[in-house]
């Protein structure tokens, strides 16, 4: 089934220059009633389509959008995908954080006539970065993708916000620095789901950003251990099929680990060249994605460490 | 027509490439060079090298030092790299300075580092900001006014804009906070590992403010000197592509027990200082 999905995702992004037939487009899967989520698989930024977990929920007047992928093109075959499901208005674009394989398909949402909401920091975030990811994608696919394009304009959840789509209720919560500094928890009331996304990482291996905090994360992550309100989880990246406690526990493990070596390491040679060549290796066969992103998180770890 | 056209394209290769012969040789063997050796040292050929060393010789070599980089950075913002010396200080033939120049930065010199036979060798470590694909290259000056450079490619971008990785209060909080470590002094005449770790945002003046998006004015460590026993062991002059909270490695020999000082200065006039007394572990 996956190989069919990527099979389909080959064939999505070649067709890209062609008007989008919806019909042609894989639907998206629905993993508990209402909720729609257009699986990922592995990628790097930019060069690949379809690397983070996104998707849509739908109420009984509305529906909310949870992220648009990596690209415009990857936005609009979510509205595809929406479509198929159902015909009712897209009320919210909801941006979990600002990086760009789950904001880049935003403007493919203008015309929807969607309210944008985000974590108070996203503004900001995007403001920084947004041009520069854009830069990167115009760079690396060879198109020519305008800056008009980009959102900038949110609302922003401070510290809680409920939306009504009719009959559903999701509870958006700004969270401390985690994965990012702009980081936002979506959960259906209905289902009892929590929309994780770049906060759990599951299989994948976890993915810090340079505005992120180890700390903070998994300061997190305790706390949501101890909810027992919670019946589902959505990763960010890798599979939907999902046991709580042995991908938290496995995420806590992982960045447990960085952060008590690097720390070592901080206060011994304060070695950053040592550290990133030296720690947590033997997590190399426990992840997937290990060699892509393992330095980088030891290296903006060692930055948030240095001197905390 | 076309003659002329072909006319001005080779013209504007040689405008930017060092010697015209080298442009044209390899146009005509690969007419879409990129990341080409050429293309790479091109900033450095036609502007660099004689804005920073005149027209003085340098000889491209690893006869005095190694120097490591790693070619694709993880984080642009804080690239590590480390310089080692294949021959030992001393009074006849020492390195007296190191230049770390990243060709493609908006200031590419991002220090120049003092040494002597005090040293016992010219060892350097630290961290600097890549702001682009680049070479980055490390020139040694001896005490006979010769020059070495090794040269890498780094592929990196952004480091020079890229956000603090705290935000201004916190770094503000700690600014110029020292921590100034030495390896275990296990017998007088032999090289000490030092490490110098100063906390201080080293603003460039390319990032932009979190809250407002405006450009915050740049503000980092233009001066470094340590002294031992009030000699001057290791000093620099440094600039924006030294990476945020600048981190050194360097070795002295002390040649007996003593009192090590630094002074750093940044470019509000801000003086930090650190002692540590360096006493023997020797039985």
């Amino acid at each position: 089934m996956m190989l069919l999905i990527s099979l389909f995702s080959v064939f999505e992004t070649r067709a890209s220059t062609t008007p989008l037939d919806c019909k042609k487009v894989t639907p998206a899967v629905e993993i508990q009633s209402g909720i729609f989520v257009r699986p990922s698989h592995n990628g790097i930024l930019f060069k690949d389509e379809n690397i983070a977990n996104i998707g849509f929920i739908v109420g009984d007047k509305a529906i909310a959008v949870i992220d648009t992928g990596g690209s415009i093109d990857e936005g609009k075959r979510l509205i595809c995908q929406i479509k198929q499901q159902s015909n009712l208005p897209i009320r919210y674009v909801i941006n979990t954080h600002v990086h760009p394989d789950h904001t880049m398909g935003n403007s493919a949402f203008k015309a929807e006539n969607t309210t944008f909401i985000g974590h108070k920091n996203l503004t900001h975030a995007v403001g920084i970065l947004s041009k520069t990811y854009l830069r990167r994608y115009n760079e690396v696919t060879g198109k020519n993708v305008s800056d008009k394009t980009i959102i900038t304009s949110y609302t922003s959840v401070i510290n809680k916000l409920n939306i009504d789509l009719g009959n559903r209720t999701l509870t958006l919560t700004a969270v401390q620095k985690a994965h990012t500094n702009n980081d936002l928890l979506v959960f259906d009331n209905k289902t009892k789901t929590l929309w994780m996304s770049d906060l759990l990482f599951h299989k994948h291996i976890p993915v810090i950003g340079k505005s992120g905090s180890v700390n903070g994360w998994l300061e997190l992550i305790k706390r949501l251990k101890k909810n027992k309100i919670i019946k589902n989880f959505i990763p960010g990246h890798g599979p939907l099929q999902i046991n709580w406690d042995d991908a938290s526990n496995n995420q806590t493990r992982y960045l447990t680990l960085l952060r008590d070596e690097i720390r070592k390491n901080i206060s011994t040679e304060s070695d950053l060249t040592h550290a990133m060549e030296s720690i947590g290796l033997n997590e190399g066969s426990k992840w997937q994605m290990f060699s892509t992103f393992h330095k980088r998180n030891i290296s903006y770890i060692f930055s948030e460490l240095e001197w905390e | 027509m076309k003659y002329m056209n072909t006319l001005l394209i080779l013209l504007s290769i040689s405008f930017y490439a060092s010697t015209f012969s080298i442009a044209l040789a390899k146009t005509t063997e690969n007419p879409k060079p990129s990341e080409s050796i050429v293309d790479q040292n091109t900033t450095w050929n036609t502007l660099l090298k004689a804005y920073y060393f005149e027209d003085k010789t340098i000889i491209e070599s690893d006869e005095l030092f190694d120097f490591s980089a790693p070619y694709r950075a993880e984080d642009g913002a804080m690239v590590p790299i480390e310089i080692v010396a294949k021959k030992p200080q001393t009074e006849e033939h020492y390195i007296k300075s190191l230049w770390i120049i990243i060709d493609k930065n908006p200031k590419p010199l991002a220090g120049k580092f003092k040494f002597s036979p005090l040293n016992g060798k010219a060892d350097l470590s630290m961290r600097i900001r890549v702001d682009a694909y680049s070479p980055v290259r490390v020139i040694a000056e001896t005490n006979e006014n010769k020059l070495y450079m090794v040269s890498h490619y780094v592929k990196s971008s952004g480091g020079c804009s890229a956000p603090a990785s705290s935000d201004a209060a916190t770094a503000l909080a700690r600014l110029g906070k020292i921590r100034l470590k030495t390896s275990l002094l296990k017998s007088f005449e032999q090289p000490v590992q030092t490490r110098l770790a100063i906390s201080h945002p080293n603003t460039s003046g390319l990032q932009k403010d979190q809250v407002t998006t405006l450009f915050i004015p740049p503000h980092y460590i233009s001066k470094i000197d340590v002294k031992f026993e009030g000699k001057t062991i290791f000093s620099a002059e440094t600039d924006i592509s030294i990476s945020e909270n600048p981190n050194f490695k360097f070795y002295f020999v002390p040649s007996k027990a003593g009192i090590l000082t630094t002074e750093i200065t940044d470019t509000k006039g801000n003086k930090f200082t650190q002692t540590k007394k360096l006493e023997a572990t020797i039985n």
